[in-house]
């Protein structure tokens, strides 16, 4: 194959062309791969990491020969009768889009199956495709290697047997060997911290931040100032202004924001404040005409619908003081909120249009709360014996999958969320500072 | 088959590695150790110094092989009720083991509600019976106390408490015991409760 991509026969133009387009098939294989691997599987948390990590170990072990381990791999080469068919640009297309899928071919070592799994098991699928899409980089950089400035096909014979005497079969297994122990330990070292999966934390200054917020391109959140107070902030455009309350909501251009007497909904685009709600509560939360927030009332927990544009409002849901009736959230015509007793936690939404109410999720031993929604999507953190996990619930199959979680004992909670247009965010936060990531 | 999906697969294998293997199992004992420590519970005593089996579990001169019921902490504790208490005080905790007042609001040693990183109190998490409730969301299995053995324990008499349900599995996962259980009800698992009555 390295030998139908010299600049023997064709010149060196042809050989940039084909080398160029060899390295392009190679990184769309390779990076669909991993675009399909990130899809197939839900990130996993910790536990799937730590797994991972024992999977890579043990490759790192087979590569230095201690185990043996089978490899996927079809012990094919590419398809020789291509280059006499096709020109010499085409068939290096081909040829990169045949390797870059990576199992199709003779596999040396165990790298590529260990970076699949973890593709699969860890990653998402843009991330996924990134990272495989470095396996096709590879490829072509190795025939850049292997083919550059060859001149003769005994050059090029030559060239190649040079690389493998220079990898001798030893020396690239000890190299190998050592990525992959280096792999696993990295990421043995993150699940033993509880935090081993792909999200970012998102750089909202050096302060502690939480209470996410989002919309398009637009994120509020609430500033941790040194005394405790909080400050609401909206980040629009790349510039942070801070707003006139705290626990910001964000609903098309529009922000609600709670100023201890009254909610202040602004226009976030120009900072003009549109209406000023006296209204006696917390934890506003908008969505078009509808304002959803939570007070105390007559010695009872109540959440309180109001509508904007009639300036009317009714209690949604009501519980006695020790029960737990979390922070709502609202996208219409659902509203969202937790409810915990001592004998069960529930993530209950409360259907505007129909004045229903149902419990999607429901447990008698741990604990869900903090909840966000957007559309049928459901974001809440679940707290077990084990840990914490920030979960996605839909609501029409009312199946939920975790995206992020913390082990109990690493130092580390999960505390408010925040949905929009599929992107969940969530404050992580430890003794000594909060932080919102985005999952 | 016994349904325990909802308990942590350490676990199970843990309490399975500590029903299954003999006394000179040493190496199975180690491995459920292993396999507890990771899994972050269990079965303390199943491995304990001061058990000389793995099959066994005991105290205070008392010896029985029914594990444990799930609990925040091992060997579960409860009130009167059935709901969990730290076993070192007594206190009261939540189905996550934290410490809550009357109001079930987790609080620190000194009894302060616990807050959030913005000020807010912490969730609170549901307290519910480590027999009824926890056996029937966990194992599906409708659970009740029917019987317990006493035993003097620390100058007080302590209450080993079966908690007995229509089933032939024990936690353990192999065949439940009869026990103090009635009508056709066998040992699912144990708890134990300190009254204050002295002995």
């Amino acid at each position: 194959m390295v030998e139908t991509i010299v600049p023997v026969v064709h010149g060196a133009r042809t050989w940039m062309l084909s080398l160029a387009l060899f390295t392009a098939g190679a990184v769309a294989t390779a990076g669909l791969l991993g675009l399909a691997l990130g899809a197939a599987l839900p990130a996993g948390g910790a536990t799937v990491a730590a797994a991972v990590a024992v999977f890579a170990l043990l490759e790192a072990a087979a590569e230095l020969g201690l185990v043996r381990l089978p490899l996927p791999q079809m012990r094919r080469q590419v398809p020789e009768r291509w280059r006499e068919r096709y020109p010499q640009p085409l068939t290096a297309l081909l040829y990169g889009a045949g390797l870059g899928f990576g199992f199709a071919t003779y596999l040396p070592v165990a790298t590529l199956p260990v970076v699949a799994v973890a593709v699969a098991a860890l990653a998402g699928p843009a991330s996924g495709a990134a990272v495989l899409a470095a396996f096709g980089l590879g490829r072509g950089l190795a025939l850049a290697v292997a083919t550059a400035r060859v001149r003769s096909h005994e050059q090029a014979t030559a060239r190649i047997e040079w690389m493998a005497r220079l990898a001798g079969r030893r020396r690239l297994r000890l190299a190998n060997a050592a990525a992959l122990g280096l792999l696993g330990s990295v990421l043995g070292m993150g699940a033993a911290s509880g935090v081993a999966q792909a999200s970012g934390t998102i750089d909202l200054g050096t302060q502690p931040v939480a209470d996410p917020s989002a919309g398009t391109g637009v994120l509020a959140f609430d500033r941790i100032n040194s005394d405790g107070s909080l400050t609401g902030v909206v980040r629009y455009n790349g510039t942070f202004t801070d707003l006139p309350g705290w626990t910001p909501d964000v609903s098309g251009t529009s922000v609600v924001v709670d100023t201890g007497p009254a909610f202040e909904i602004l226009d976030y685009t120009t900072m003009t404040v549109l209406q000023t709600l006296p209204l006696k509560g917390r934890d506003p939360a908008l969505s078009g005409k509808w304002l959803v927030y939570r007070r105390l009332k007559n010695g009872r927990r109540q959440i309180v619908l109001y509508n904007l544009h009639t300036a009317s409002a009714r209690v949604i849901a009501h519980s006695r003081l020790r029960t737990d009736l979390g922070p709502p959230d609202i996208s219409s015509p659902r509203v969202v909120y937790h409810r915990t007793t001592a004998g069960s936690s529930s993530i209950t939404v409360y259907r505007i249009d129909r004045k229903s109410v149902r419990s999607p999720r429901t447990t008698r031993i741990d604990s869900y709360f903090n909840p966000s929604i957007d559309g049928t999507s459901v974001v809440y953190i679940r707290q077990t014996l084990q840990g914490m996990q920030v979960e996605v619930l839909n609501l029409q199959t009312s199946r939920s999958r975790s995206i992020f979680s913390v082990n109990k004992g690493s130092g580390r909670f999960l505390w408010t969320t925040a949905i929009f247009a599929g992107r969940r965010y969530f404050t992580v936060y430890n003794s000594t500072s909060s932080s919102i990531h985005r999952g | 088959m016994l349904r325990d999906a909802g308990a942590p697969a350490g676990e199970r294998l843990a309490r399975r590695l500590a029903s299954s293997h003999t006394r000179r199992g040493f190496l199975g004992r180690l491995g459920a150790a292993a396999l507890a420590a990771v899994s972050g519970r269990l079965a303390a005593s199943a491995v304990s110094p001061d058990t000389a089996d793995a099959h066994y579990y005991g105290f205070c001169g008392h010896t029985y092989t029914t594990h444990h019921c799930p609990s925040p902490y091992f060997p579960p504790r409860i009130d009167l009720h059935g709901r969990p208490l730290r076993p070192k005080d007594g206190h009261r905790v939540d189905n996550l083991g934290r410490l809550v007042d009357a109001e079930g609001y987790v609080v620190d040693e000194s009894g302060d509600r616990l807050r959030g990183p913005t000020g807010d109190l912490l969730p609170r998490a549901p307290r519910t019976r480590l027999c009824q409730d926890w056996v029937r969301e966990r194992y599906g299995l409708k659970a009740q106390f029917d019987g317990g053995w006493y035993r003097c324990c620390g100058g007080t008499i302590r209450k080993l408490v079966d908690c007995c349900a229509h089933t032939r599995t024990r936690i353990n996962g192999d065949a439940a015991l009869v026990g103090y259980c009635y009508n056709g009800r066998r040992v699912f698992c144990v708890l134990y409760y300190q009254t204050s009555t002295p002995c």
